[in-house]
């Protein structure tokens, strides 16, 4: 099988050749909305292409907003009208993005387009998390109006990129918690997020492409949400979520990718085989339930070693996996 | 229900342009500045923390009740200095070399500072020099507060210690730290 045809097979499920991270058949296409975002990975402060300050590590997997109060591109939410300047989608470059899809093979590999910072994320981008977090409560018309603004964006982002390279999957950034909890009360993310990321999924589905969500954080008082609005694929789930119960809550319907306990694994001065026996055991507890790929939350471990023992054994385990637990067809009976 | 119940119940509610008239009139009405304090604004304080403990209260709920807190303490200060109170003790705050998660930083510096602390913020991305010079150059400070949000960058807590360590500090401080876990 080829590596979309066997990610295709766990979402549809279907016997695959093996378990695996999603995210190892998915390019991300260069595409220029996302680089006009992006800032150098020089660990100094710069600009986004929303005015927010950010710094990229060197070697981080992505830069970091460094809002203060006098650095906040919205200072002050009942103001946001006068001081959000949304980014100018018109004049952008997207050849390199048709070249790279075009060159694709996609009977063997999925094109991505990479939307990062959703409707959360960006608000606290451009407010800093305090201001943002007591906005969400104290404003909560002001930010529904400034969350309209940044979900029009996205949408029309999303129609772009069908217009010129037809991706196949829409990897969508928003995390919306953290490892303890989310981050809003459900009522307020219900009341503020969910609708309007309800019609990013919907513009993703009517360009044709998967929508897999990405947060590394706590969701599990929103999975039911989530699968209402037609999120495909949540990325990034971390097993402080009782993924095991997700998966029943959800009767299966959010495949899932993640459930590596990464801060477990991803630390100096451990034992190959205690790296090991965390990636075998994600697999033995959240495979069984299907549409899983078993994955770092986050992407993959800061430490070369680390991650590429994980992926060793993801290889090694996850094929055995599936080839020891058959998927079974209707009628079919195990051997 | 008593003014003092009033102010409780805002700062639960997060409502901070409505504590500082309370406590205004709370302390015309004659209730004592240090009544004000345990019972209209740390006693609330105290049951939605344990909410946030239990899973039950959300970091934006515990912000908003922080910051009503504030605005109770700031009406209160002279009055308490008034009424002779002297701070618990100094105390130094600030996030890690290289960490600029400041939410738990800045929630624990108003709490503390509600306890009765005075507290010097020296915001994020705090290098162990940074916390060391402040050391030599207030020698009245008991307690160190290093914040940490990422895994990547909680080895700056210890960074931060073996620098205090060598200036000779260490005795003299006790350090407080919170990391992920």
């Amino acid at each position: 099988m080829k590596p979309r045809e066997n990610m295709m097979a766990i979402f549809n499920r279907e016997q695959p050749d093996y378990y695996g991270d999603f995210m190892a058949a998915l390019d991300f296409a260069p595409d220029p909305v996302f680089a006009a975002d992006s800032v150098p990975d020089d660990g100094l402060e710069h600009r986004d292409s929303w005015g927010t300050v950010c710094v990229k590590l060197p070697g981080s997997p992505g830069k970091h907003p460094h809002v203060t109060p006098e650095n906040a591109v919205v200072k002050d939410v009942t103001a946001w009208r006068e001081q959000l300047k949304v980014p100018a989608l018109e004049g952008l470059d997207w050849s390199a993005a048709r070249e790279f899809a075009a060159g694709a093979d996609r009977s063997e590999r999925f094109v991505g387009l990479f939307s990062a910072q959703g409707l959360f994320e960006r608000s606290h981008f451009l407010m800093g998390m305090e201001d943002a977090f007591c906005a969400y409560l104290e404003e909560p018309e002001e930010m529904a109006d400034m969350l309209r603004e940044i979900a029009d964006y996205k949408i029309a982002v999303l129609r772009e990129a069908a217009r010129q390279f037809q991706p196949d999957v829409v990897f969508f950034q928003d995390d919306w918690g953290s490892k303890q909890n989310l981050f809003l009360p459900p009522t307020v993310w219900r009341e503020l997020i969910k609708p309007l990321h309800a019609e990013i999924v919907a513009t993703a589905h009517e360009c044709g492409m998967l929508f897999v969500h990405h947060a590394d954080c706590i969701c599990e008082p929103i999975v039911e949400d989530m699968v209402e609005i037609g999120i495909d694929i949540w990325q990034g789930a971390i097993p402080q979520n009782d993924l095991p119960a997700i998966q029943e809550r959800t009767g299966g319907e959010l495949a899932i990718i993640g459930g590596i306990d990464a801060p477990a694994v991803d630390i100096e001065h451990i034992g190959e085989e205690e790296i090991r026996a965390e990636v075998r055991r994600a697999i033995d507890a959240y495979c069984p339930a299907g549409r899983f790929y078993p994955s770092i939350p986050s992407g993959k471990c800061f430490r070369a070693w680390n991650d590429a023992v994980v992926n060793d054994e993801l290889e090694k385990y996850g094929r055995r996996w599936a080839r020891e637990h058959p998927i079974l067809e209707a009628g079919q009976r195990p051997s | 229900m008593t003014t003092t119940e009033e102010i409780a119940s805002a700062v639960m509610r997060g409502k901070r342009k409505e504590v500082g008239p309370l406590v205004q009139r709370a302390l015309d009405e004659g209730v004592a500045a240090q009544a004000i304090l345990d019972e209209g604004l740390i006693a609330p304080m105290g049951v939605i923390g344990d909410r946030f403990s239990a899973g039950e209260a959300f970091v934006p709920e515990m912000l908003v009740a922080a910051r009503a807190m504030s605005a109770g303490t700031e009406v209160l200060k002279p009055h308490l200095a008034e009424a002779g109170a002297e701070p618990l003790g100094k105390a130094v705050i600030g996030t890690v070399k290289g960490d600029m998660h400041d939410i738990g930083k800045n929630l624990v510096r108003m709490m503390i500072e509600g306890k009765g602390f005075e507290v010097t913020d020296l915001g994020v991305d705090v290098a162990p020099e940074a916390f060391v010079s402040f050391l030599q150059e207030h020698d009245d400070v008991d307690i160190v507060c290093c914040s940490a949000l990422l895994t990547t960058t909680m080895p700056e807590i210890g960074a931060t210690i073996r620098a205090i360590e060598e200036a000779g500090l260490r005795d003299k401080v006790k350090v407080m730290s919170a990391a992920p876990r």
